[in-house]
């Protein structure tokens, strides 16, 4: 079976045109449950596909959303050649525990499937680093091009009489496409929240890996009647929309001395009923904000 | 006694077979009935089905006996059935508690058979064994579903009403690091490998090139990369890669500060979910009162430094990660995934969507500690301690008893 889509894979990897059927995807999750997942896939004649719930290491500023455009022919053939030579050698595989750190490739080529899974640092998923280069490519074109939906937090400080401040949050629709999302106010939960979070610059001494910036919620006043559309169960964000979120907190500039902010915002439900654009889903963190008076 | 003719009473006389009118007429004929009772066989678990075997003498055919069935803390049961040279009335064994911890290893069961106005006793008394204790012994068994797969192992004994569960988890400090691979045609032609870390909130990579080696400022966001996690073990001075002992942090990690309290909680948790919540039923057992044939599931999970049924690491991290079954993080807030992990390691499956689900059922369960939002145990979440609780059982008795689990 398998050098059956090594044969094919080098077909499609050195003609001029392809006339198949071709799908390439790879789906990584982590967690349990598993709060986190990418997918990427391409296929020929079709759309090019990125979905992000998290990113990986949390990073602020890094929009969550589903990206798409057209597939692009040479990419398709550089997945298969890059696919082709991994597979070229037997590929041994390693077990993986529940919420490992898992990444998937799928390939489908007419009526030939193939599938592989490995744990991440394996050295099963390193044989497959040049594949992985590949897909990483489209998901950075798609996210750079804002070709899709994609939902990013702000942070918003404003100064306020008496040495206050006053602080709140926004999402912005960073991509070219509307998209609907779950309103997290309207479903108070563990993982449902829109937050404004607070973290102490770390103190590492030099040579030393230390701890990050650890971030902890502030407590904020939420509007006692939601404005539109903060009383409706999903909302719909249009393409470049800055929606302001009814919740805020007011401190003293000097308290904030010294500290990181970051707004974040966190629903992992999906929609109940069909929608007609596409529902962004997971966590999203603000760009951080160092606060240096 | 079929075959047999009827014995002559001894005080009659021959009839007249002349037909003398001063013939003195017969007492009614008088049959001595004996009656004898045993049990067959002499040694039973309970619910076996024993026989309460009677033999008779001179009874009429059809004749009904019944028997009553008692122990030194009172009856057990009436059994009743016909015959006429031997009786068999059959019983179930049931309704003889072993609950307690001073619970005898057997009880003796007498009964009393009576028909015809004769009755007679079981000389020799049946004796309901109950299961016998047995040190804890480890169990190990595969779990597998779609991509995952994992080992259950734990120690699983008896002793009198209990089932122990026992679990000895080595527990090692690790630490995460991170590593991107180099895109030449995105990075400005760097190539390979190299280790990120978050400074501040700016990422950076571990620069081999420079003189001296130095953390340097990535090209891109990070975000650009597939970033890998590296687990890491102290060896000596170094920090050196679990999976792969040729990976070298290039300088020491910070030590956790919460590695004992998290262990702590992290106890606190699985004993607060697995402990004493659930009993362990013989689903053959005719007792009248529930789950009389029932064992305690006693769950005690302890630390080791040294091997033990599982391993598994207590990892520091410069964030909240996402732990699994083998890797615990420290960062990690939600304190429900250690007894999360633990299930796994007991057997359990995941019940959320994507996850390590039972392919048998595909239950997915969200108020659940298996599920979306790590919250209680169920019954089936032990299913693989059911099945080595009946292994065990079964060894034991000799049986082939089916078991279930119920909340306690």
């Amino acid at each position: 079976m398998t050098a059956d889509i090594v044969s094919s894979l080098q077909r499609i990897a050195q003609s001029g045109g392809i006339v198949d059927h071709v799908v390439f995807e790879r789906i990584t999750s982590v967690g349990e449950p598993s709060y986190w997942e990418e997918q990427i896939r391409i296929q020929h004649n079709a759309q090019q596909q990125y979905v992000r719930t998290r990113s990986v290491v949390d990073e602020g500023g890094v929009p969550i959303g589903v990206w798409q455009a057209p597939a692009e022919v040479e990419t398709i053939k550089s997945l298969a050649q890059s696919l082709g030579q991994a597979l070229a050698v037997p590929l041994q595989g390693s077990g993986i525990e529940p919420g490992e750190e898992v990444t998937t490739w799928r390939c489908a080529i007419n009526q030939q499937n193939w599938q592989l899974s490995a744990a991440s640092g394996s050295a099963l998923f390193d044989s497959l680093g040049n594949v992985d280069l590949v897909f990483r490519r489209i998901a950075n074109t798609l996210v750079g091009a804002r070709a899709g939906a994609a939902l990013n937090a702000e942070l918003l400080i404003e100064r306020v009489d008496g040495g206050n401040c006053m602080l709140g949050m926004a999402l912005v629709n960073t991509g070219n496409q509307d998209f609907y999302l779950q309103n997290p106010l309207l479903y108070p939960s563990g993982h449902n929240y829109l937050q404004l979070e607070i973290g102490a610059a770390p103190n590492d001494p030099p040579g030393v890996t230390g701890l990050g910036i650890q971030y902890r919620p502030l407590p904020v006043r939420i509007a006692s009647v939601l404005p539109q559309p903060w009383n409706e169960p999903v909302l719909l964000l249009q393409a470049g929309q800055r929606l302001i979120c009814p919740l805020h907190t007011e401190l003293q500039i000097q308290a904030l001395n010294g500290y990181f902010m970051r707004a974040v915002y966190s629903h992992y439900g999906y929609a109940s009923a069909n929608t007609d654009f596409p529902l962004v889903r997971g966590r999203v963190f603000s760009a951080e904000r160092h606060i240096v008076l | 006694m079929s075959g047999k003719s009827k014995p002559t009473p001894p005080n009659s006389k021959p009839s007249d077979s002349t037909g003398s009118k001063n013939v003195v007429q017969s007492c009614p004929l008088k049959e001595k009935k004996l009656l004898t009772a045993e049990w067959s066989p002499k040694e039973a678990w309970c619910s076996d089905t024993v026989s309460l075997n009677g033999t008779a003498v001179n009874f009429d055919p059809n004749t009904k006996a019944t028997a009553q069935v008692s122990y030194s803390k009172g009856a057990l049961a009436t059994l009743d059935g016909n015959g006429q040279n031997s009786f068999a009335l059959s019983w179930q064994v049931a309704n003889l508690s072993f609950k307690g911890a001073d619970a005898p290893n057997q009880y003796e069961v007498k009964a009393i058979l009576s028909a015809l106005g004769q009755s007679a006793e079981t000389k020799e008394l049946l004796k309901v064994k109950r299961v016998p204790d047995k040190a804890p012994a480890q169990v190990s068994f595969t779990r597998s579903s779609g991509i995952y797969g994992w080992t259950a192992s734990f120690k699983l004994g008896i002793e009198k009403d209990t089932l122990k569960v026992e679990q000895v988890l080595q527990i090692k400090k690790a630490w995460l690091g991170k590593s991107i691979t180099f895109d030449p045609a995105q990075d400005g032609g760097l190539t390979g490998t190299a280790f990120v870390k978050k400074d501040g909130a700016t990422w950076k990579y571990w620069n081999t090139a420079s003189t001296p080696k130095q953390w340097a400022a990535l090209p891109r966001a990070v975000t650009a990369y597939t970033v890998k996690n590296l687990v890491f073990i102290k060896s000596g001075a170094n920090f050196v890669g679990r999976d792969d002992a040729s990976q070298i942090w290039p300088e020491a990690f910070a030590e956790p500060s919460n590695y004992e309290s998290k262990k702590t909680d992290w106890l606190a948790n699985i004993h607060s979910v697995w402990e004493n919540k659930f009993i362990l039923v013989h689903k053959g057992c005719k007792s009248s009162s529930a789950n009389q044939c029932s064992w305690k599931i006693r769950v005690k999970v302890e630390w080791s430094d040294d091997p033990g049924d599982k391993l598994v690491y207590a990892i520091w991290a410069q964030d909240w990660e996402r732990s699994n079954a083998k890797d615990w993080y420290l960062t990690e807030t939600r304190v429900g995934v250690a007894a999360h992990e633990d299930g796994h390691l007991f057997g359990a499956y995941d019940e959320y969507t994507g996850g390590a689900v039972d392919t048998a059922t595909n239950k997915i369960e969200d108020d659940s500690i298996m599920g979306q939002n790590l919250t209680k145990g169920f019954p089936r979440h032990l299913d693989g301690v059911r099945d080595q609780a009946k292994t065990l059982i079964n060894g034991l008795t000799g049986r082939n008893w089916e078991f279930e689990i119920k909340d306690a």
